[in-house]
């Protein structure tokens, strides 16, 4: 059975997470500002735009292509586009300012960093949506009263992206870890060679597409590299193959949901019992850390 | 065309990631972890052979043309 969570009653109060997470989705880095964190805000916000509209540039806005619109009698309130649209306002803003190369697909143009520009703005969907992640982890570190040295949730969580399992290896669940890895990644480059690497594309596949970007830094690495492979043939297991590199990517999602709470446990035990002494969390926020 | 032996190795291993992962989740003292990966496995690939047998019976009995 699992091991119950830690109830301590004298927890200070959990803060209002959902705000800064949505503050952060909609505006990446908009969540570390107001956790009174001004320079990782600025440069967490121009990590992720930057990527997200140099790949539309490079892809002639052809991600609009995959983009869903949302609205009533005709017109597009809210654009739907996955990977992007952990970066809210930046995705509608490319909605319904920028027109794709391909115009509707009615007149395919060649565009050879088409490929490149795609995988840039959707690892910036994924990292804008881990930046919340972080944020949130930010959010409970001022409320417990942690020091900026200790690991955070968050930055296990974020960890996860880089490598799966390295937010677990940071906060010594070593045999975590190398289980999470071992599996994540076997999984990922089995499915990528059941499709003869020519799986991880956007323009044939791009639901799972999105899916598989969740996989993190290895991910993108090994699609942007594989960029250019196609299918010669109806492959036997090129089905299974699509599966188990998309399943790697949400298995990635899970990791990385596990790193976060592991940390947070963590804290409830270490702390709990110091921050009952402590007076509200709410009142004096955390120094800003170093970046 | 695809191998039966094949697609069972796959789903084997696709079972054991998902019995992996999901334990990883669910425990974190390891051996309860290694125990409960092993036991969730089981259960996945045991469910999803019995879900596709199923299905075949049932394909190729009541849902089968002129039956």
């Amino acid at each position: 059975m699992s091991e119950a969570r830690p109830t301590l009653p004298e927890l200070p109060e959990r803060p209002r997470l959902g705000g800064i997470v949505l503050a952060s989705l909609a505006l990446p880095g908009l969540g570390h500002w107001r956790l009174g964190q001004r320079r990782r805000a600025v440069l967490l916000f121009l990590a992720v735009q930057v990527p997200f509209f140099l790949g539309f540039v490079l892809a002639g806005n052809t991600q609009l292509e995959f983009a869903r619109p949302i609205g009533l009698g005709g017109a597009a309130w809210v654009w739907f586009l996955a990977p992007e649209v952990g970066n809210f306002v930046a995705t509608q803003l490319a909605g319904h300012l920028l027109t794709s190369a391909d115009l509707g697909g009615r007149f395919p143009e060649y565009l050879p960093w088409r490929e490149t520009g795609w995988f840039l703005s959707g690892a910036a969907g994924v990292l804008a949506a881990f930046v919340a992640a972080h944020a949130a982890g930010e959010a409970l570190r001022r409320a417990w009263r942690r020091p900026e040295r200790a690991l955070g949730p968050g930055d296990a969580a974020f960890l996860t992206l880089l490598l799966p399992g390295l937010g677990h290896w940071a906060s010594g669940r070593r045999l975590k870890a190398v289980l999470f890895a071992a599996a994540i990644g076997s999984l990922f480059l089995l499915g990528m060679a059941l499709g003869d690497f020519a799986d991880f594309q956007r323009h044939r596949h791009p639901w799972y597409w999105a899916g598989q970007m969740f996989l993190g830094a290895p991910g993108w690495l090994v699609g942007w590299l594989a960029r250019h492979r196609t299918f010669t043939e109806v492959l036997a297991y090129q089905d299974a193959g699509l599966l188990f590199t998309t399943s790697a990517g949400f298995f990635n999602v899970v990791a990385a949901l596990d790193a976060w709470q592991r940390v947070e446990d963590d804290w409830v035990r270490e702390v709990g019992p110091a921050a009952a002494a402590a007076p509200s969390p709410t009142v004096s926020p955390v120094p800003e850390a170093t970046p | 065309m695809t191998s039966p032996w094949v697609m069972a190795l796959l789903l084997l291993y696709y079972g054991a990631t998902f019995g992996v992962v999901l334990s990883a989740y669910r425990e974190d003292e390891p051996r309860a972890l290694l125990r409960g990966a092993v036991r969730r496995t089981l259960v996945f690939v045991v469910s999803v052979v019995a879900v596709a047998g199923a299905a075949y019976l049932v394909s190729a009995t009541v849902l089968r043309p002129g039956a």
